[in-house]
């Protein structure tokens, strides 16, 4: 079974279906999976728990809800300027699985491991009155996840806002907030972009984490060799069919939003260097350190680094 | 039959079976949910899972939006605000041919405005409006089944914790459910005052028109209106705010809360400690045992997730070849059926979550759905045997008042309601225009 | 005695409760305003919902001894006091059996979360523990009052007439 809190009909179900399409094509059919859409069965903030403790054989992890059950995993957010093509993407997020070992080793502690990793669309604000450029954003109440995006948001000069995701749609309407920095898609999935019809999509500013498909760690000694193989199989084709899907779907999603008569900014490379070039950037990681430190982690500094090196090297591709 | 469906629907069984024999509500689901897990997967995964639940089903920031409208209601209901309604309507409406029953429908109504609470609403205009009716001969049963009836336009009439309740079963907006319920509340609140006119007009047995009521002058009535305006304030305030996007529904509440509270002490009857504390200590309740029935329910909905019975419910209907108002038929014949038997909650914290997909994938409307299911809910709660705002009207009436008297005045009501029920399904528009004019 | 000493304690608890739900709607007016006159303070709509949480473990003991759970007495009611007092028995049996196997999973669940300092995903990750905690002794306060009501109505079964007498 396979617990997760997307809905199958939008771009993050179309990325988990696909895997578990290819899973079966990739074990002929031995291994089929039954999914649970929709946290049906586990919400997005259970399933490290849920699939540890075999509630579900297999979840979907995003990392940002466990912050610090997944502290190392979570300085993909440090990282706001990223490769642009998926390709790109997933080579880094594969590179730093490779060449950090901790990172799997905080998935391993919770009784379980990754089985396929996913990207989704590039960061976009979308807003009550129009933003040109980053210097627009002074001054506006804008609603960002993280506590790493919140500290960025403050670096521009915004004011940055911490919301629940249910209530964004009516407080833009209602004017209690001036913005929203989140993905692309799910800006357009969650129809902010009707509420604030000014959109800022800025396509270098990536959306660090990879969202993860886990299995529990028992369900995966109890394969085959062959099964465990066909894993490996059916992520690498999922990966280049959702490749695809990703391309069209910011292509869809910006021509929809251009067809509804909202302004669509696409930031120019400057601004994605000015937002990288933030103090809060530095401070961030400075700070992720001395947490990840405290909690046990022996050199933070070196995965850093190692972060760097790698995205670095996805960009040049 | 594949053992995951037959483990759901041997749950099923034995769910109802606890709930009829008088087990707990938060506790039926609860056991069920967890022998059923335990069945389909094992021990450790089943502990897990109810113990997670038990957090994470209420850890939710948009959920405090129902304690605060419960403490509303609680400090509404201590402040005097019903007696106030009932007073200023009743002489609005002097010499009217039922006019005690009247100002019951209308004062309940606007009490409504500020109550989310059904219950409440009945028992405290069963203290107020019961007494009243009776000193001026009305019959004992019109004047029961009026009260107990009008007491659910508080669940109709936002706020409403069921509505909230709703959207929580169904993760629809508490906003739009709210907006929603306006019409149909106070269309019911109409339909119930003319069948009330129309059946003292043709019987003045039922309700006799007083002395006193001769001697109102039309200066008078509009004077009495006016003493509904703190009233109006508040309703105004709490539903105006959210409509014109002031604020969320959960500022709503804490405004509302705060403002009925500020209200309260103004007047007086808050400044009693112990009728503060009192109102403090019975939201407290409240939010207690709404919430453990919130968590139970949805411990049981997600075992019931994990038997797949849902999804192949919902594949089912998709491909069963009638017209969808055959299943909209058979829902509501289910819901009434259900609805004599079990308290509300337990239905519609049953039913909800697995219908709701399905009506709304059959093109229904998921707003009007939650607010025919509101009207059922209201239907739920007077008919027996088991009627809880029966109960509570009873309850709080005075000695001499039994269950079977109010039970014997409800069904004109019931007509009125399903005559409503019946607009509300041929037209509706009745229902959507309001959210749609506020959100789009 | 130690009756009287749950019953004091489950109603400060009840009183509390009451006082933290005037809490929750101070926090939520404080955070409108901040955010209204631009300056929002963070965690204060977490911080409202773990209060929320605590209010509602808080208050079951109180529930409980108020008789507010909410249940359907059709049956029961029809039934023979003699029956109904067996059947009554049977069911505080089955509430207190699941009650304490849902102590025990939040009991596992605290410690998990405690261990593995789980936070709540936000702009303040806020510990989740302290939370569980409270609603480990909730519940643990819940479930010796139903085996208060337990003793009670089984005392009720093996000997009615002294029951009688007691009422
Ligand atoms: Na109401
Ligand atoms: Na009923």
């Amino acid at each position: 079974s396979f617990a997760t809190n997307t809905p199958p009909n939008n771009m993050r179900g179309e990325a988990e279906q696909i895997f578990l399409e290819e899973l079966a094509n990739a074990s002929n059919g031995e291994i089929t999976v039954i999914p649970y859409w929709g946290a049906s069965l586990l919400e997005g903030a259970e399933t490290l728990g849920g699939v540890r403790d075999g509630v579900a054989d297999m979840g979907f992890v995003n990392i940002n809800y466990y912050p610090n059950q997944l502290l190392l995993n979570s300085a993909y957010n440090l990282f706001p300027k990223g490769p642009s093509e998926y390709e790109n993407i997933v080579w880094a997020f594969d590179q730093m699985y490779e060449q950090i070992p901790e990172l799997d080793q905080e998935f391993a502690d919770l009784g379980q491991r990754i089985v396929y990793k996913y990207g989704v669309t590039p960061y976009a604000g979308t807003f009550k009155s129009p933003v040109e450029e980053l210097s627009d954003m002074e001054g506006m109440r804008v609603r960002a996840a993280s506590r790493w995006y919140l500290n960025l948001l403050q670096g521009i000069g915004a004011t940055p806002v911490s919301m629940p995701w249910g209530d964004l749609y009516q407080a833009l309407q209602t004017g209690s907030i001036d913005g929203v920095f989140t993905n692309i898609d799910g800006i357009h999935r969650a129809s902010l972009d009707e509420a604030a019809p000014n959109v800022y999509f800025m396509p270098d500013l990536w959306l660090a984490i990879p969202f993860i498909i886990t299995i529990n760690e028992n369900k995966w000694q109890s394969l085959s060799d062959a099964q465990k193989e066909a894993f490996a199989t059916a992520a690498e084709a999922a990966t280049e069919r959702f490749g695809d899907v990703w391309d069209s779907t910011i292509e869809r999603i910006l021509s929809e939003e251009e067809a509804a008569g909202i302004t669509v900014v696409t930031a120019p490379p400057e601004a994605t260097e000015t937002f990288a070039a933030l103090p809060e950037v530095e401070t961030n990681q400075a700070l992720w350190a001395d947490e990840a430190r405290s909690a046990g982690a022996e050199d933070p500094e070196a995965i850093l680094q190692k972060f760097d090196d790698i995205i670095a090297e996805a960009i040049d591709r | 039959m594949d053992p995951f469906t037959l483990t759901g629907i041997v749950a099923i069984v034995a769910l109802l079976g606890l709930l009829l024999f008088g087990v707990h509500l938060a506790v039926a689901f609860l056991l069920v949910g967890f022998m059923g897990t335990l069945t389909l997967l094992n021990s450790t995964a089943a502990i897990s899972l109810i113990g997670e639940t038990m957090y994470s089903a209420i850890a939710t920031p948009t959920y405090t939006v129902l304690p605060l409208f419960v403490l509303m209601g609680a400090f509404a209901a201590a402040s005097g605000f019903a007696e106030q309604a009932y007073r200023s309507i009743h002489q609005a409406a002097a010499r009217v041919p039922g006019s005690l029953a009247i100002a019951t429908s209308f004062g309940s109504a606007a009490f409504a405005t500020i109550c989310g609470s059904s219950l409440a609403t009945a028992s405290v205009f069963g203290r107020i409006a019961y007494p009243e009716m009776r000193r001026y001969g009305y019959d004992r049963a019109f004047a029961l089944g009026s009260i107990a009836c009008s007491g659910t336009f508080a669940s109709m009439i936002p706020p409403s914790g069921m509505f909230i309740l709703f959207a929580i079963f169904t993760e629809t907006s508490v906003g739009r459910l709210f907006m929603a319920g306006i019409v149909p509340g106070v269309l019911t609140a109409t339909v119930y005052a003319l069948s009330m006119w129309l059946r003292a007009k043709r019987n003045p047995r039922l309700a006799p028109i007083s002395d006193e009521e001769r001697a109102v002058a039309p200066r008078d009535r509009v004077k009495a209106l006016g003493g509904l305006w703190q009233i109006a304030i508040l309703g105004t305030v709490v539903i105006g705010g959210m409509y014109a996007g002031f604020f969320t529904a959960t500022e709503a509440g804490a405004i509302g809360a705060m403002g009925t509270l500020l209200f309260g002490l103004a007047n007086g009857p808050l400044r009693r400690f112990q009728a503060f504390r009192g109102a403090l200590r019975e939201s407290a309740q409240i939010t207690a045992t709404l919430f453990f029935i919130i968590i139970g329910a949805l411990f049981f909905s997600r075992f019931l997730g994990l038997t797949r019975i849902p999804y192949n419910l919902t594949l089912f209907l998709e491909s069963w070849d009638v017209h969808r108002a055959v299943i909209l038929t058979l829902i509501l014949a289910t819901w009434f059926v259900l609805g004599m038997l079990l308290v509300q909650t337990a239905v519609f914290a049953l039913t909800l979550p697995i219908l709701f997909p399905i009506v709304v994938g059959l093109g229904y409307d998921p707003i009007w759905f939650c607010v025919i299911a509101m009207k059922m809910n209201e239907i739920a709660g007077v008919s027996p045997p088991v009627g809880l705002n029966a109960f509570s009207l009873a309850g709080s009436a005075g000695k001499d008042v039994r269950v079977d008297h109010v039970y014997r005045g409800v069904f004109p009501f019931i007509l009125c309601d399903l005559a409503v029920l019946a607009l509300l399904i041929a037209v509706p528009s009745i229902v959507t225009f309001l959210p749609d004019l506020m959100f789009d | 005695m130690l009756g009287k000493l749950v019953d004091a304690v489950t109603n400060i608890l009840a009183e509390l409760c009451g006082w933290f739900l005037l809490l929750v709607m101070g926090l939520i007016i404080t955070d409108l305003i901040s955010r209204a006159i631009g300056t929002p303070i963070y965690g204060v709509a977490e911080s409202a919902m773990f209060v929320m949480i605590a209010i509602v473990y808080m208050g079951l003991p109180y529930a409980e001894a108020t008789r507010a759970h909410v249940r359907v007495e059709l049956v029961l009611d029809a039934l023979p006091p003699r029956v109904r007092a067996v059947f009554d028995l049977v069911i505080y049996i089955l509430v207190a059996g699941t009650m304490a196997i849902a102590l025990y999973a939040v009991v596992l669940n605290a410690q998990t979360s405690y261990y593995s300092r789980q936070a709540i995903a936000g702009p303040t990750p806020l510990l989740i523990w302290p939370v569980k905690f409270v609603m480990v002794a909730a519940l643990a306060l819940y479930g010796l009052r139903i085996v208060m009501n337990l003793v009670q109505i089984a005392s009720g079964v093996v000997a009615p007439d002294r029951q009688e007498k007691v009422n």
